[in-house]
């Protein structure tokens, strides 16, 4: 217990003392999360809308993988681009291994059924009012779907919002495709579990400490958002 | 526009898994640049035919003309304007979700001047930048209703259009698609479960039951108060009349076929009899006559034309009409 209090205390002095390898660690994380939050939203979000909006022979299957694909586990996405992007791998010439960008990659590829599915779940659920009076309107595919996305723009920003949880609180693809360099792919949650086998608590705890901040900041934006509307 | 704007041709409907038609028309034709309403309870098929007429659905037998050829959704449907009980508003300002269709048609050349008369004839001026979902249920109707107008559609369709409105909003709905009928020569096809709207409207009327339709809906609808705000005898402000049991409302109702007309003062059980000339005869449906006679209020009485010309008189003469009390239907 003392060991925990004392490692607590000193947790405390980083946070507060705004420790800057502490700092550095969050930054990194926060660029490369929010990075692959962007790159996913920038595919997932027109997808799902180009799912929702049309009907078509085998969306039913789709719709079963992206759910499937949801719960993809990290240490396997790690695996498949590491395999992609590592020296042998096809785009092993791009050096993207052991890269900020090579977490990015998988981190993507990780939280773009999260905000596929979630996007087009709030699509879907719209009013289906909605959809018969664009169509009196006379609103075109594109037209409707830009309206689509205003509409239901608490539901989408909520699938960002798990998007981005889902790759800042991950360590399995930071681990197996960052390689947890410090100072260079050294994220919170890699870092955690380094200083945990190493039985340092305290830096640990303050970037645990730090990770459910972050959190806490996203989720209670999005919550203001909500009440907003 | 004249001539007949819809044409169906033994027009029936039945959703899948369903055995029984929710819809079966026959032969019908709703005509141009005037009101055409459609009454008739809940389940009695007024939904699905604003579905079909708003080529929603097709047909599943028969066939559904509109101008007179098969109807291209995609291109016939900028014709249509709808009106729903309750419109969807865009979550954004009143302007934007009048603007909306304009845009989505390109027809962005004028659009201000344009958007700014349909707001003002609908009251809706001063309401253009607040937010459309922030508004009372009659605004709504009326935002809606502007924003279908603006589009300047050949035929509305209009389910149930003041249902859940004020009484002001309702005035203003009614007479702005009233105006637009007479002044554009559009064609408003109504569904309302309302007789009273049916009468203000005017135009052909058809009762709905059981997805058919007939042509003896609203004969004779009367609007007033009960005497005493008890059943029994209720006041137009011209004529009062003896209605059986105790419900209260502010309209009544008559079929045609339940008035007798006679050249003398009947003594029987009957329990209104009123005097009055005769304004008008035409056709109705089935070869049946419909005679109007003036007794202070209109009434339309359907006779054959055997029972017309044994009784011997014509437009200008004075007739005997009895109706029984059981006959009415008050209208909450």
């Amino acid at each position: 217990m003392g060991y925990l209090s004392d490692s607590a205390a000193v947790a405390a002095d980083l946070i507060f003392g705004f420790d800057p390898e502490v700092y550095g660690i969050v930054l990194t994380s926060l660029k490369v999360s929010v990075s692959a939050t962007v790159a996913a939203s920038l595919i997932g979000v027109p997808l799902a809308l180009l799912i929702a909006l049309n009907n078509f022979w085998g969306k039913g299957l789709l719709r079963l993988l992206l759910n499937t694909l949801m719960a993809l586990p990290t240490v396997v996405v790690g695996l498949f681009v590491y395999a992609l992007i590592g020296r042998a791998g096809a785009l092993g010439g791009l050096g993207l291994l052991f890269t900020p960008a090579g977490i990015i990659l998988g981190e993507t590829l990780l939280a773009l059924p999260i905000i596929t599915n979630l996007t087009l779940v709030a699509v879907e659920t719209l009013d289906p009012r909605f959809f018969k009076t664009c169509r009196s309107l006379g609103g075109s595919a594109v037209r409707t779907a830009r309206a689509a996305l205003y509409e239901a723009r608490l539901g989408i920003l909520a699938a960002l919002v798990a998007g981005f949880g889902r790759v800042v609180a991950e360590v399995g693809v930071a681990m197996i495709l960052g390689g947890n360099i410090k100072g260079f792919t050294r994220t919170m949650t890699t870092a955690i579990a380094l200083e945990t086998s190493k039985g340092e608590f305290a830096l640990g705890l303050a970037l645990g400490v730090l990770l459910l901040l972050v959190a806490l900041l996203v989720n209670g934006a999005l919550f203001a958002l909500r009440r907003r509307a | 526009m004249k001539g007949s704007v819809y044409q169906l041709k033994g027009v029936s409907y039945t959703y899948e898994g369903s055995g029984a038609p929710a819809l079966d028309m026959g032969e019908l034709s709703i005509r141009g640049g005037e009101v055409t309403v459609f009454t008739g309870p809940n389940g009695s098929g007024k939904s699905t035919l604003l579905a079909l007429l708003s080529l929603d659905i097709t047909p599943t037998k028969g066939e559904l003309l509109l101008f007179g050829e098969r109807p291209v959704p995609s291109r016939h449907r900028r014709r249509i304007g709808i009106l729903d009980q309750h419109p969807y508003l865009f979550d954004t300002t009143v302007r934007a979700n009048v603007e909306w269709g304009l845009r989505a048609r390109k027809m962005v050349d004028g659009m201000d001047g344009q958007v700014g008369e349909v707001l003002d004839a609908l009251g809706l001026s001063s309401y253009a930048e607040r937010r459309a979902r922030k508004l009372s249920g009659g605004e709504m109707q009326r935002v809606a209703l502007a924003r279908t107008l603006v589009l300047n559609p050949d035929i509305l369709l209009l389910d149930e259009p003041t249902a859940h409105v004020d009484a002001s909003s309702r005035e203003r709905i009614e007479s702005i698609v009233m105006e637009w009928v007479s002044r554009e020569g559009g064609t408003a096809i109504v569904t309302t479960h309302d007789l009273a709207l049916a009468h203000r409207l005017g135009g052909s009327a058809y009762r709905l039951q059981d997805g058919r339709a007939s042509q003896t809906g609203v004969d004779n609808v009367f609007m007033g108060h009960f005497v005493g705000g008890v059943g029994g005898l209720f006041d137009t402000g011209h004529i009062k009349i003896n209605v059986a049991g105790k419900r209260l409302g502010e309209a009544v109702t008559l079929r045609a076929e339940e008035v007798i007309l006679s050249t003398h003062h009947l003594e029987s059980s009957v329990r209104n009899n009123l005097y009055g000339v005769i304004t008008d005869v035409s056709l109705g449906d089935g070869g049946l006559l419909m005679v109007t006679v003036d007794c202070g209020e209109r009434i339309v009485a359907s006779i054959t034309p055997s029972g017309w010309a044994d009784l011997g008189v014509s437009v200008g003469e004075r007739v005997y009409v009895s109706f029984k009390a059981s006959a009415l239907r008050v209208i909450e």
